[in-house]
């Protein structure tokens, strides 16, 4: 039997349990192991892709080998298969990022090995998230997702811990209303493995059980992803977390609950229920809602963090617009925005993380002529926000283009205007930074660690790497989206969501 | 009437009071200023959950889920998997739960109190 399914889990487990002890007699090569394993999961998660698209065949893999319906079930197609790629690839990088981080801050030695640990079981959940086929499962590692991050955002800067504690009371709000779900969903079937989970609700006549799961779900995924009425607790959260860590909460952590969503709607839940029509409305409306809600909302602020953060409200927005619309190329848009957004707002949140290492800045008005000093991270910061804009050669704009495209197939024109006005606002606040950071005057920038330092121009190179190469694959994806969509995203997302 | 109500009380009750306990935990956390009354207002709300998984799993006459000598028919015991599967759940709310008073004792170093109103005053809100 293949095992890789499962090593892509246990290699990292391994890592963030190790990495405390072995912290304790040498704290380089607990960071080493955090970073090791992170690496080995993502070469594991590529060689399984690869596998997943020349077979064309999905994989299950048994838990101690007990057959599904009783036994708990991964199964990696080749849209999981993707986004377990991509969230790997950035746990990998983002822990290799974190370690000027904690190696500038006093009596770092236990403190950082907690870091590493956490943010490795942070990847884990979010891995297991993706591949697992078990609803009861899915809910264990939605809440070893959301622990790690409380902690993750906890140990951030001042405000931290209220932000944290805020995300607590609404995250388990939320996981207890998937539980509720799973619970309706359990009571009328006697399953919880989810291939069974849809063959069984077919033969059911009770359609109120099947809404109030509905019902369920959406608050539950839509607070672990931060849609519109349900993202009170994600501005903060975002804002204030370990500055290091923020790339992977913010870039995945909201993500990878929209694809459970889909997964929950779509290979659950069939499309052509009399309900679903309704509740694929109710998630439009949110979706819009939460479009507009987001650009004009980042619109206020000054505080760049505080942008991106509301930011991503609208980006999620553009997810839940394509799971609204419920057609082939709606949730290609759908499945491509979680991976370019995913890049880019990392991206966005490494250079974000880059200039707080640096100068320490926190704030626009402090942008000032920092390519000058910084032209690397610079770069990658005008080429990731023309891609948050949705310029043609960058991923953001191929995604929009498939939500369009889905809009237009549906006959629903609104969405497409909404997608134009949406576009039009993140120009807004974008060029606000771009004019700050190319016509804004000079400040005299103290280095924030200088011992650190040694009078280096830029940040050091283990920063630059995942800033640059957040950069090139955004322009990669962009360039490549026919590959993706022709090659892997076409037959999967035929096969999974509307077969 | 009276046999209406009992026949609705011993087939629905049971749920409609589990939900209302779940009701009253999530009113909790939203009104209460206190931090701490708030961690246990989610407490509440979580064994609301454990509750209606725990009575899913009920059936009239059914035993205690360990092979007994002479029964052998499934009907004549309980359902163990919601047992199983709140064992889990109770875990995850311990560890919730855990952090939280983590983080309040944190908090409570920060800015000296847990009431709401006071960290607001204190400028939580830009």
């Amino acid at each position: 039997m293949n095992h890789i399914p499962v090593l892509i889990i246990l290699f990292p487990l391994c890592g963030a349990v190790l990495c405390p002890l072995i912290s304790f007699l040498n704290p380089a090569w607990g960071k080493r192991a955090v970073v090791g394993t992170l690496f080995a999961s993502f070469a594991l998660s590529v060689i399984q892709l690869a596998g997943i698209v020349q077979t064309g065949e999905p994989v299950h893999y048994w838990m101690g080998g007990w057959a599904p319906p009783y036994g708990i079930e991964f199964v990696i197609d080749g849209v999981n298969g993707i986004i377990i790629v991509l969230v790997a690839f950035i746990g990998a990088f983002t822990s290799l990022f974190s370690s000027p981080f904690e190696e500038a801050n006093p009596n770092h030695r236990f403190k950082s090995a907690g870091y590493y640990s956490i943010l490795c079981f942070l990847v884990i959940g979010l891995l297991g998230l993706s591949s697992t086929g078990d609803a009861f499962n899915l809910y264990v590692f939605m809440e070893i997702v959301a622990l790690s991050g409380y902690g993750l955002i906890a140990i951030g800067e001042e405000k931290g811990p209220i932000a944290a504690f805020r995300y607590l009371l609404t995250g388990t709000i939320g996981a207890c209303m998937y539980l509720m779900g799973v619970g309706f969903l359990y009571s009328a079937t006697g399953t919880l493995n989810m291939a069974d989970l849809a063959i069984k609700l077919k033969e059911i006549d009770n359609t109120h059980i099947i809404i109030l799961a509905m019902a369920c779900m959406i608050v539950g995924f839509g607070i672990k992803m931060a849609l519109f009425p349900l993202h009170g607790w994600q501005p903060p959260a975002h804002s204030y977390a370990h500055p290091a860590a923020d790339p992977m909460i913010a870039g995945v952590m909201i993500k990878i609950p929209a694809y459970g969503m889909m997964r929950f709607f779509f290979c659950i839940f069939e499309e052509t229920h009399p309900a679903a029509e309704v509740v694929f409305n109710i998630i439009g409306v949110m979706a819009v809602c939460g479009i507009l809600f987001g650009s004009l909302k980042a619109l206020r602020y000054d505080k760049y963090n505080k942008i991106l953060a509301y930011s991503s409200i609208g980006q999620v927005g553009y997810i839940a617009l394509g799971i609204s619309l419920g057609n082939f190329y709606g949730l290609v848009g759908a499945v491509l925005h979680i991976l370019s957004h995913a890049f880019m707002k990392t991206g966005l949140f490494y250079t974000s993380a880059a200039l707080k290492y640096k100068f320490g800045i926190h704030y626009t008005d402090e942008l000032g002529q920092i390519y000058r000093k910084m032209p690397v991270t610079g770069t990658a910061m005008v080429a990731l926000s023309l891609s948050m804009i949705g310029l043609p050669p960058f991923a953001g704009f191929f995604s929009k283009w498939y939500l369009a495209l889905g809009a237009i197939q549906n006959g629903q024109y609104f969405y497409v205007a909404v997608l134009i006005v949406s576009s039009l606002l993140s120009a807004i606040y974008f060029f606000r930074i771009f004019e700050r950071l190319f016509m804004g005057e000079e400040k005299q920038l103290e280095d924030h660690y200088p011992a650190a330092e040694h009078g280096r121009k830029e940040v050091p190179l283990r920063m630059i790497i995942p800033v640059v190469i957040a950069a090139v694959m955004v322009v990669l994806l962009g360039l490549g989206n026919t590959f993706i969509v022709n090659n892997v995203l076409e037959i999967t997302v035929m096969e999974v969501f509307l077969g | 009437m009276i046999d209406i109500l009992q026949g609705f009380l011993a087939e629905k009750g049971i749920y409609m009071l589990t939900f209302i306990l779940m009701g009253l935990g999530i009113f909790g956390m939203i009104c209460c200023g206190n931090y701490m009354k708030k961690v246990v207002c989610m407490n509440i709300m979580q064994v609301a959950i454990i509750f209606f998984f725990l009575t899913l799993g009920q059936k009239d006459g059914g035993t205690l889920p360990v092979l007994v000598k002479d029964i052998f028919e499934a009907e004549a015991y309980i359902n163990p998997l919601p047992h199983a599967l709140m064992l889990t759940a109770i875990v995850v709310s311990l560890g919730t739960t855990g952090v939280a008073l983590a983080l309040l004792m944190k908090i409570k170093e920060i800015y000296g109190t847990i009431e709401e109103e006071e960290i607001t005053g204190k400028g939580w809100k830009k």
